[in-house]
C-alpha cells in the first residue's frame, strides 16, 4: 500500500469513463461503433489496471494490462478485417 | 516521498484522465460513425499516454522498481505501435461495409478498386459491394 491513496479515485474516474463509453456500446447504430466502443472500454480498463497497480503495489495488475492491450490490439484488427470481408 | 515529484506525477495522472473523459464524451455525443473513430481515438493515445507517463515515473522514481517501470513502458510502446494500425483497418472496415460520413468526402482515395488492394490477394478485381453481400452471408 502506498502513501498516494488518491490512485484509486483517478481508478474508479476511468471505470465511470468505461460506463459512458458502455453507453454506446449498447446503442450504437453499426457494428463499426460497437468495435470502437469496446476498443475504448478495453483501453480504459488496461489504465485502471495500471492504477490499481500503483495504489496496492503488486505488479501482477501490470502483467494484466499488458495482456489486456496486446488482446485489444488483435480484437479490433481482426474484427476490422472480418467486417472487410478478407480474413 | 519529495512532494513536487507527487504533484508532477498527479498533474500527468489528471491530465490523461482529462483526455479519456473529453474522449468518451466525444464517443457518445458525436454524430457520425467516423467523427466516433476519431474521438475514440483521443482516449487511447493522449489519455493513455499520459497516464502511462506518471506510472513510469511513479515507479521509477518512487519505488524504484526497474522490472515495474519497464512494464509501463512496454504497454506504452505497444499503444503507440498498434493503435494507428487498428484504427486504419476499423476505418476501412467501416468504408468497405458501406459506412459514409454526413458531409459529402472531397478526396475519396477507396472509391478506385486498384488504390488500396491488398499485397498479392485477389481483392484487386473484386469491387466493394460484392465483399458487402460475401459479409452478409458470412
Amino acid at each position: 500500500m502506498s502513501e498516494m491513496t488518491e490512485l484509486i479515485y483517478f481508478a474508479i474516474f476511468y471505470i465511470l469513463c468505461c460506463f459512458i463509453v458502455i453507453y454506446r456500446l449498447v446503442k450504437g447504430p453499426t457494428a463499426v461503433d460497437r468495435a470502437v466502443a469496446g476498443d475504448g472500454v478495453d483501453v480504459m480498463t488496461d489504465m485502471a489496471l495500471v492504477l490499481v497497480a500503483m495504489y496496492s503495489g503488486r505488479g501482477i495488475y501490470l502483467d494484466i494490462a499488458i495482456v489486456t492491450a496486446i488482446l485489444g490490439f488483435l480484437s479490433q484488427v481482426l474484427i476490422g478485417k472480418y467486417l472487410e470481408g478478407t480474413l | 516521498m519529495n512532494i513536487a515529484l507527487r504533484i508532477i506525477i498527479d498533474a500527468f495522472i489528471v491530465l490523461g484522465c482529462f483526455f479519456a473523459f473529453a474522449g468518451s464524451i466525444g464517443l457518445v455525443r458525436m454524430p457520425d460513425t467516423f467523427s466516433r473513430m476519431q474521438s475514440s481515438t483521443n482516449i487511447t493515445t493522449l489519455g493513455i499516454l499520459c497516464t502511462l507517463v506518471g506510472a513510469f515515473l511513479y515507479f521509477l522514481i518512487v519505488k524504484e522498481s526497474w522490472g515495474s517501470a519497464a512494464k509501463v513502458a512496454i504497454i506504452g510502446i505497444l499503444t503507440i505501435i498498434a493503435n494507428p494500425v487498428g484504427g486504419h483497418a476499423m476505418a476501412r472496415a467501416a468504408y468497405r461495409i458501406g459506412i459514409r460520413p454526413e458531409r459529402e468526402l472531397v478526396i475519396d482515395d477507396l472509391a478506385d478498386p486498384e488504390a488500396c488492394a491488398e499485397p498479392g490477394g485477389e481483392s484487386a478485381e473484386a469491387p466493394a459491394p460484392e465483399k458487402e453481400s460475401e459479409a452478409e452471408q458470412e
